[in-house]
């Protein structure tokens, strides 16, 4: 029985990995190249993701390498939906319990590589820690400066007051 | 802060994750956008784009362009608006892609109701010198309450070209506002009529059962002129007209919910003959019919319909199907999920007796969701062994009748007959039950087809409660 195709990816600190080509095909970036390029045994340059995020990302696309892949599709109806009906699974909210800066590096490092779910799972996680909080809880929790005028904050909440009676 | 935070596609899909938040009321759904919107410069704009997608009312954006408030006329601006700085209207107008909006005076106060004063004002300040102005540029889905104090068409104001659907709704109290009412549908439809949108979906609600007139013609033209028409839920009665306008405009109709008047002169089978001849892609089909008898014979044009879903029938009669009849509808309709065929009239003679319930399970039984029929169980004649368990595979709701009564008695040998058939959890829906609120407490009291129902979802207490 022959080896399943491989190809091999480089970090941007200069890391490389061997991955089966099924997995590395998650990402649409990386299926996109291979498809432009030709199988090569040149390493893929991933210039945007660093060795420890990629070693992540491709735990992921391991895990997840049987799935169906969503389909491209121009309706941005079906990509509500795709958000609507999507829970995050046991595997992958362990798989995403991480500090918080290695969680933005993977939600960069999916958008960048295109891998929909793992955007997904990264960005659901994100909004699970901001729903139900205040503007100033919020950035305490992610060290943002509030940067409005008080004027411009009261202008905001007039335009907003609606949101919080009905 | 991380640089994520600050990459609007970024937090748009951030957002977006709060927007589609199952676990979140719409209430808290949209008070935590409103909280990102006050974070800081870089989350206001995506914020307020999730947050303004599905407005629940048109006075949050009419508010952007002054104070308004409450008089008898509905909601008016308190100061003139004509200088009012438009561009915060502009810029959040352009996020809405669905508007719901109750344009009705509740117990005498103007409680959402726009003052016809307020919109001409509106729209002066955003298009100087029209008369006419679409408020919301990119609008999707509108659903419109139009109530008694019709004052004119403000529905038209909202409705943009890019419209896919649009629910309207016109229900009042008395008879003394019906003169209202059917202002508001005839000016809506004629004007739909003549807009450059092409619904896809339209939701025609008329609480007034059958409909006058001029407001049946503007419906006619108004289906005639639809390209795209897909969904069609209407309850005006049908009419010839408005059944020959659909089958002539050049829509692809693949869902119709309507309602058959039997003093209309327009019976189901003709509609059923000229559907299954004009819509042979049709999936869903759900006809209220006041009157007359529904049987095979004005069925069975739809076994055309080999795409059919959905088939829900109510009339005063539904003659009970054969075996044979219900393996040709099997046969038709391989993706068949929902069949629902009732009888409203209390002491419809022909019933289904129960053991056909065999038969729908061979036949339909790997698609089947949801089953109504009403059932006859007898005092005597004997329920066929199940032979193959389960053979509804997927159903969920077994409906039974709400007029006839199981003999005392025989209820256990139903709920055998019954688990035996369907899967563990199906849940039987008695048409009445709701009357009589919930189970009494001693389950030894329960009787007739609610008595099935608790043993059907608690199969332990067969032969033992």
């Amino acid at each position: 029985m022959s080896a399943a195709p491989q190809v091999t990816l480089e970090s941007s600190d200069g890391e490389k990995f061997k991955v089966d080509k099924e997995v590395a095909e998650r990402s649409v970036l990386i299926k996109n190249m291979i498809e432009d390029v030709g199988e090569s045994d040149n390493p893929i340059p991933l210039p945007n993701v660093n060795a420890s995020v990629l070693k992540k990302v491709l735990e992921y696309c391991e895990h997840h390498r049987g799935d169906p892949l969503p389909a491209a599709d121009a309706d941005p109806s079906n990509d509500d939906n795709r958000k609507r009906a999507t829970e995050i699974s046991d595997w992958d909210q362990k798989f995403i319990q991480v500090d918080q800066e290695m969680l933005f590096e993977i939600i960069l490092a999916a958008n960048y590589m295109d891998i929909k779910p793992l955007l997904d799972v990264g960005c659901k996680t994100v909004a699970n820690m901001i729903k139900g909080k205040t503007p100033e809880e919020i950035r305490k929790l992610f060290n943002i400066v509030n940067d409005f005028t008080p004027e411009e904050e009261a202008q905001i909440k007039k335009e907003n007051e609606w949101a919080e009676d009905r | 802060a991380h640089r994520v935070l600050f990459l609007p596609e970024l937090l748009l899909e951030i957002f977006d994750g709060i927007d589609a938040d199952p676990g979140l009321n719409s209430k808290d759904r949209r008070a935590s956008l409103a909280s990102c919107a006050l974070v800081c410069k870089a989350w206001e704009g995506p914020a307020n784009d999730c947050l303004w997608r599905a407005l629940p009312s048109a006075l949050a954006l009419l508010g952007l362009l002054g104070p308004m408030e409450c008089t008898e006329e509905g909601w008016d601006y308190v100061t003139d608006i004509s200088n009012a700085d438009v561009s915060r209207f502009r810029r959040l107008s352009n996020c809405v892609l669905t508007l719901t909006h109750m344009n009705t005076s509740v117990w005498g106060n103007a409680r959402s109701k726009i003052s016809n004063k307020t919109l001409n004002a509106a729209i002066s300040v955003l298009s100087p010198g029209s008369t006419f102005g679409c408020l919301l540029p990119r609008l999707r889905t509108l659903s419109w309450y139009s109530g008694a104090s019709y004052t004119g068409p403000q529905v038209l104001s909202f409705i943009s070209p890019s419209l896919e659907t649009f629910a309207f709704n016109c229900i009042g109290p008395s008879d003394l506002r019906r003169i209202h009412n059917l202002e508001s549908g005839v000016d809506t439809l004629n004007a739909l009529a003549n807009q450059t949108c092409q619904l896809r979906r339209i939701l025609f609600t008329w609480g007034f059962g059958r409909a006058a007139e001029p407001l049946e013609a503007a419906f006619s033209k108004f289906i005639r002129n639809q390209t795209r028409l897909q969904f069609l839920s209407s309850l005006i009665d049908f009419t010839k007209d408005i059944v020959e306008a659909l089958t002539s405009s050049r829509s692809t109709l693949r869902v119709l919910h309507c309602r058959l008047a039997a003093t209309r002169d327009l019976s189901f089978l003709f509609v059923s003959e000229i559907l299954s001849n004009r819509f042979d892609s049709l999936q869903e089909l759900n006809v209220v019919q006041s009157d007359g008898e529904i049987n095979f014979a004005s069925i069975s044009p739809l076994l055309a319909c080999r795409s059919l879903r959905q088939l829900c029938l109510r009339t005063a009669r539904v003659a009970a199907l054969h075996p044979s009849e219900v393996v040709a509808m099997a046969t038709a309709w391989p993706k068949i999920e929902e069949l629902r065929l009732r009888s409203s009239l209390i002491g419809a003679l022909e019933l289904h007796p129960l053991p056909i319930l065999s038969v729908f399970g061979k036949s339909m039984g790997s698609t089947l969701q949801t089953l109504g029929l009403d059932f006859e169980v007898d005092e005597t004649t004997p329920l066929p062994e199940v032979k193959i368990p389960d053979v509804f595979n997927v159903l969920s709701q077994l409906r039974v009748g709400e007029i006839d009564r199981i003999p005392g008695g025989r209820e256990e040998n139903v709920a055998r007959y019954l688990t035996a058939l369907c899967p563990s959890g199906v849940s039987i829906v008695v048409g009445v039950s709701d009357l009589f609120g919930d189970p009494p407490e001693d389950k030894s009291l329960l009787a007739g087809w609610d008595k099935v129902a608790y043993l059907v979802q608690n199969p332990q207490y067969i032969g033992n409660l």
